[in-house]
């Protein structure tokens, strides 16, 4: 996709509409769409089929972003879910990791690393943001386990190729040009792993490549 | 005749030592008694007192976090919508400034109260309190022990959690220790809490001191829990807080 069309849901105007305004200077981004509710946020996504992003928050009356999350992951599986928070805190992470959201900002995050963020998560599914690369920090410092290293062998040498290659931020575009394969093929890998791993995202599939030290990097 | 007197004397003598004994020895029942009911009228009070303080302090804090938190923020984002429409330099000293009041704003909040333990519990409160006060300063703290608790009410994993932040604060405020340690395990009934440094340790007339150092707060803590306290030196130096609780888990 070209542009991508972004929802924002928050329950702070203030925040909204400072966000929007910094959102609008960035060129990668599309129509700006704003909820101030997880339930808002399901009604805007049932009558604007074009959205690409989501910007969540946690904390919101209503419905706040747990639920909001979960029932996007069901209802628009193709949509990317971007947590926006001002929680810091591990738990919240790992917790909204598992259930397949793709990534993590801080909303004191700077403007560089959220548009970048913003164009990388829409084209690939994953971007190191500081609270990512924080957790996978955490991950490598305990050691892989055993059972979790002989997990490797389940891919195969091109899965594992690939893998790496996503984990270092590498766009898929580029990937499909290093292997000299299509973007197509790429993808398939992509949910080949997925699959073998039963992984929700491809957060999760880095997340497990720091676990079992396929990736190491720090 | 006489010693018929002196027999009823006797008699009477006796009832009345007898009485005497007896009724001393209900009146001390019912002093204990007395004193049982003080003591848990107490125990009850104190941890209503706690109780309503908790609530205060994790109001205050949600208020700080997501009430002036946000406000402040939407200042930050603003500042940086700005883009080259204000000067690089006076732009960057705002930001500065404004995220410092930020950081301030979010470390007062999490000593408050950690919005991890009310929604994960004590383990994962206690996790991070690690990692975030590994970032204020040099001191190295580390968590070891159980993943999970069962058993343990949220009343009982606030209370933990308070011992254990004193505790951790003592170390990392007056013992010059580089290493702190957080450890909790349950097994068989029991939850222990230990939080031990390389520090150069308590000097044993402050420990008995009612007051001073937190020791104060961390011994009504534990008398509120039911749970036993002890202080040990570790060798070759540093200072171990030891609390141990019966569960039902």
């Amino acid at each position: 996709m070209d542009k991508v069309n972004i929802c924002l849901v928050d329950d702070h105007r203030l925040f909204r509409k400072a966000m929007t305004r910094l959102l609008s200077t960035f060129p990668r981004v599309g129509t700006l769409t704003e909820a101030e509710n997880g339930k808002q946020c399901l009604e805007v996504l049932s009558r604007t089929p074009d959205i690409h992003l989501l910007l969540l928050d946690i904390e919101m009356p209503v419905m706040n972003g747990i639920d909001t999350a979960e029932l996007v992951l069901k209802k628009f599986p193709d949509v990317k879910i971007i947590i926006l928070t001002m929680h810091d805190s591990e738990s919240y992470m790992e917790y909204l990791l598992d259930l397949g959201v793709h990534s993590f900002l801080f909303k004191s995050a700077d403007p560089h690393e959220l548009e970048n963020a913003i164009s990388a998560i829409a084209d690939n599914g994953f971007f190191h943001t500081a609270p990512v690369q924080a957790m996978l920090k955490k991950i490598t410092s305990n050691r892989p386990k055993r059972e979790t290293l002989l997990q490797q062998h389940a891919l195969t040498e091109r899965e594992r190729e690939i893998l790496i290659l996503i984990c270092n931020d590498v766009p898929v575009k580029e990937i499909a040009e290093r292997l000299s394969i299509s973007e197509k093929t790429v993808h398939s890998h992509k949910s080949a792993i997925r699959t073998k791993l039963n992984l929700k995202s491809t957060i999760a599939m880095v997340r497990w490549a720091y676990q079992t030290g396929l990736v190491s990097g720090f | 005749m006489f010693a018929v007197g002196t027999g009823a004397i006797l008699l009477l003598v006796t009832a009345i030592i007898l009485f005497v004994v007896f009724y001393q020895k209900k009146m001390l029942q019912e002093q204990i008694h007395r004193q049982e009911m003080e003591t848990a009228y107490q125990r009850k009070m104190l941890l209503a007192t706690l109780e309503s303080q908790e609530n205060e302090r994790s109001r205050i804090s949600k208020e700080l976090h997501d009430g002036i938190g946000v406000m402040i923020q939407s200042v930050l984002t603003n500042v940086q919508a700005l883009g080259d429409r204000v000067e690089a330099d006076v732009r960057h000293d705002i930001t500065e400034a404004v995220t410092h009041t930020h950081q301030t704003l979010r470390e007062i909040s999490f000593d408050l109260m950690p919005a991890s333990l009310e929604r994960f519990g004590l383990i994962h409160a206690l996790k991070e309190l690690c990692t975030r006060l590994g970032k204020r300063g040099s001191v190295r703290l580390v968590y070891t022990g159980d993943d999970s608790l069962s058993g343990v009410s949220g009343e009982q994993q606030v209370l933990l959690y308070r011992i254990a932040q004193e505790a951790v604060n003592n170390a990392w405020r007056h013992s010059q220790a580089t290493e702190i340690t957080v450890e909790v395990r349950q097994s068989q009934g029991h939850l222990t809490l230990r939080v031990s440094d390389n520090g150069r340790g308590i000097p044993p007339e402050v420990q008995k001191q009612s007051s001073g150092l937190g020791l104060f707060n961390l011994r009504t803590r534990a008398e509120v829990l039911g749970a036993t306290l002890e202080f040990t030196h570790l060798q070759p130096s540093g200072t171990g807080v030891h609390v141990q609780l019966a569960t039902h888990g």
